[in-house]
């Protein structure tokens, strides 16, 4: 089972906004060469700053906008050189639940309807066996079937976070990029919500490239974890490897921040933190994108970026010209 | 005691439906002082937003709601024509709403959306908006936040986007902040820096903040008291250190339980078993009881009443800790 599912290869995005004075358009880089795979069934969390470029890389990966730059293959597929079909094809094989459910469900369709959208235009199931399936994914995500008759803006947050998952499983798919998917979950549905896409991903194999910033969640779902600063990818490898001995000073900051659900240890812990601005994309530092707030940056960090490189015997990358 | 800043007693609301008016918030009771931070925490679709929604006058048409008392800083809101009451917000009372995409619009640059916010609401030159419209975007973390100003809500990450309205609804110094899961879109050291600015915003102007969240981490970090929801109904409200100690509303406790962080990587997580009752199938008798470990005969015919307990408030005939 060594064949990935998903392939990226120095994938890059830019966009061009307007900036400075008298409007001067600027190139803001989003994404850098990132370059990463995805095994049948596992899963693989992507965590980082806000603004890093999450975001982009999913939309890249769900073919909702192509790269500027870099190659990606689902499937054994090529994406830059499939045909139509093969293209049409891959669309329903990968499915994304988006960051924003409020903006990415139709105001204008009731939730039934939109649940049985993907099923109408893909499959050839009957009308009795349409509603169904509806029902019954609606109760996987622990939602009243009754709520089928309702516009969205009938539900509450977490209630439409949750059909938006409903909809990309309606289909079955063989990678799911899910961004954000449980960030407006209480515990409890959050808890059912991963038990079900863990049961999935044992049943069918279904993939995962599950975007969070909520690390108990990482760490309950992922296999593996990438971190990205500033558009680039910092370090990767193993969930449990990672969470345990962080290498990249910036995941170590990530660790030592999460929040922890214990009033008592949790007022002591409030001073640590991060010090100095986030860096912006549009004027990025010279040589390491975190180095003006890292307590190891020496001078080779403020002229050289470092890039991944194996650091141990295990699959870990990291880019640090400190780590070891 | 002095009277509290904001004070609602038996707050109801109700949607119309074909099946007569559904109960989405029912009896709900808050109070919270100068320079408090009030946690409201409770499952999915519990009617923690609406509730506030109720509160700021911002219902649909759909909805009909009742109160008891509706005081905010000695003015009773009942008796307000819905014009003087509508001034009030956004500047008094301002609210960060669940999902960006309400409350950002997205034909104008988001610098214009705070500008416009500031003209409505101070005295402030159009110079002295684009300053402080600078600094609101920089306090709530926003590099290159000059350049930002000019971004459209698309161009930006769904955290930025988040962070603009937070900026938005601290832009006009409000008492009482309601802040509705503002950080879910944060990775946690940008929440940790947005926390401690609304903290700072507490102790320094004795803003009082209302901050509904499912962050059990958040909540144990920042909130003083927490009041924890279910189905409509308040169930539990106390200190938050006591809540986190020793609940007494078997929700509160099966909630703190299904935390994912005590429970182990990749295990089953304990979800509470059954779902929420939509609002149109509530049960009889106390409305946890389908679900609950510590369900005796009473609580299928009987509505537990909210009482005092301890130092809180409790609705439930066998809280844990007693032994009957
Ligand atoms: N259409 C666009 N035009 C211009 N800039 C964009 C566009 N989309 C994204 N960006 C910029 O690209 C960068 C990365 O954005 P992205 O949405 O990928 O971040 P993210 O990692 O998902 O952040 P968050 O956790 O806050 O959602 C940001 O600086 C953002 O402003
Ligand atoms: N316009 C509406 N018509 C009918 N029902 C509605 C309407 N708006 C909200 N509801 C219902 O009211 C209940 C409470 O919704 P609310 O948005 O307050 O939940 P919440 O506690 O904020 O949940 P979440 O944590 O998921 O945001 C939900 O069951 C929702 O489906
Ligand atoms: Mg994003
Ligand atoms: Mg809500």
């Amino acid at each position: 089972m060594s064949t990935p599912v998903l392939e990226a290869k120095g994938l890059r995005q830019t966009y061009v906004v307007q900036g400075g004075l008298f409007g001067k358009r600027k190139r803001l880089h989003a994404l850098r060469e990132a370059s990463f795979t995805l095994e049948a069934g596992s899963s693989l969390a992507i965590v980082g700053e806000s603004g890093c470029g999450k975001t982009t890389l999913a939309r890249i990966l769900t073919m909702i906008e192509p790269p500027a730059d870099g190659s990606l293959c689902i499937r054994g597929i090529d994406i830059a050189t499939s045909t139509s079909s093969q293209l049409r094809e891959l669309r329903t094989q990968i499915q994304m639940v988006f960051q924003d459910p409020k903006n990415s469900l139709n105001p204008r369709r009731r939730v039934g309807a939109i649940l049985e959208e993907p099923l109408v235009i893909n499959t050839k199931l009957s009308k009795a066996e349409r509603a169904e399936k509806i029902a019954s994914m609606l109760e996987q995500v622990g939602m009243d079937a009754g709520l089928a008759d309702r516009f969205p803006h009938m539900l509450s947050g977490g209630q439409r976070q949750r059909v938006a998952i409903a909809r990309a499983l309606m289909l079955n798919p063989a990678i799911l990029v899910a961004d954000e998917p449980v960030s407006a979950l209480d515990i409890s549905v959050q808890a059912q919500i991963l038990n079900l896409l863990a049961e999935l991903q044992q049943r069918f194999q279904l993939s995962m490239l599950f975007i969070s910033h909520d690390l108990s969640v990482v760490k309950h779902i992922a296999d593996e974890i990438l971190v990205m600063y500033l558009g680039r990818i910092v370090e990767t490898g193993k969930a449990a490897d990672i969470l345990a001995r962080p290498k990249h000073p910036y995941t170590g900051v990530l660790i030592a921040s999460t929040p922890v659900a214990d009033p008592a240890r949790a007022r002591e812990k409030r001073e640590a933190g991060l010090a100095g601005e986030p860096p912006s994309p549009l004027s990025p530092p010279p040589g390491c994108s975190f180095h003006r707030r890292c307590p190891l940056a020496s001078e080779r960090c403020r002229g050289e970026i470092p890039r991944l490189r194996r650091v141990d015997a295990s699959s870990r990358l990291v880019a640090c010209h400190h780590a070891d | 005691m002095s009277t509290p800043l904001l004070e609602i007693e038996d707050l109801c609301v109700g949607f119309a439906s074909e099946r007569g008016t559904l109960r989405a918030v029912d009896g709900v009771c808050l109070h919270v002082e100068k320079g408090e931070i009030l946690s409201i925490v409770g499952e999915s679709g519990s009617g923690k937003s609406v509730a506030m929604l109720a509160l700021m006058g911002l219902l649909g048409a759909e909805a009909t709601w009742s109160a008891k008392t509706m005081r905010f800083d000695g003015i009773d809101l009942l008796a307000l024509p819905p014009q003087a009451r509508r001034r009030m917000l956004g500047k008094e009372i301002s609210m960060i709403f669940q999902e960006p995409s309400a409350s950002l619009n997205p034909c104008f640059p988001v610098g214009y959306q705070i500008e416009e916010m500031l003209a409505a609401h101070t005295q402030l030159s159009s110079t002295e908006r684009r300053e402080r419209a600078e600094e609101l975007l920089r306090q709530a973390g926003i590099p290159d936040a000059r350049q930002r100003l000019k971004a459209f809500p698309h161009q930006l990450s769904g955290g930025m986007n988040q962070r603009v309205m937070i900026a938005m609804a601290i832009a006009c110094s409000p008492k009482l902040l309601i802040a509705d899961e503002p950080t879910t879109a944060l990775d946690v050291t940008i929440q940790a820096q947005i926390l401690n600015l609304l903290r700072a915003l507490v102790d320094e102007t004795g803003m009082a903040l209302l901050l509904i969240t499912h962050d059990m981490g958040v909540v144990a970090e920042t909130a003083e008291r927490v009041s924890v929801m279910y189905a409509g109904h308040q169930v539990e409200s106390r200190k938050v250190e006591a809540l986190f100690d020793a609940p007494r509303h078997p929700y509160t406790k099966a909630l703190l339980e299904a935390l994912p962080d005590r429970a182990p990587a990749h295990g089953h997580l304990p979800a509470i078993p059954g779902t929420v009752p939509g609002i149109d199938n509530r049960p009889n008798g106390c409305l946890f009881h389908p679900r609950c470990s510590r369900m005796q005969e009473d609580c299928r015919a009987l509505e537990p009443p909210l009482l005092e307990d301890g130092d809180g408030l409790l609705r439930c005939f066998h809280p844990c800790g007693t032994e009957s």
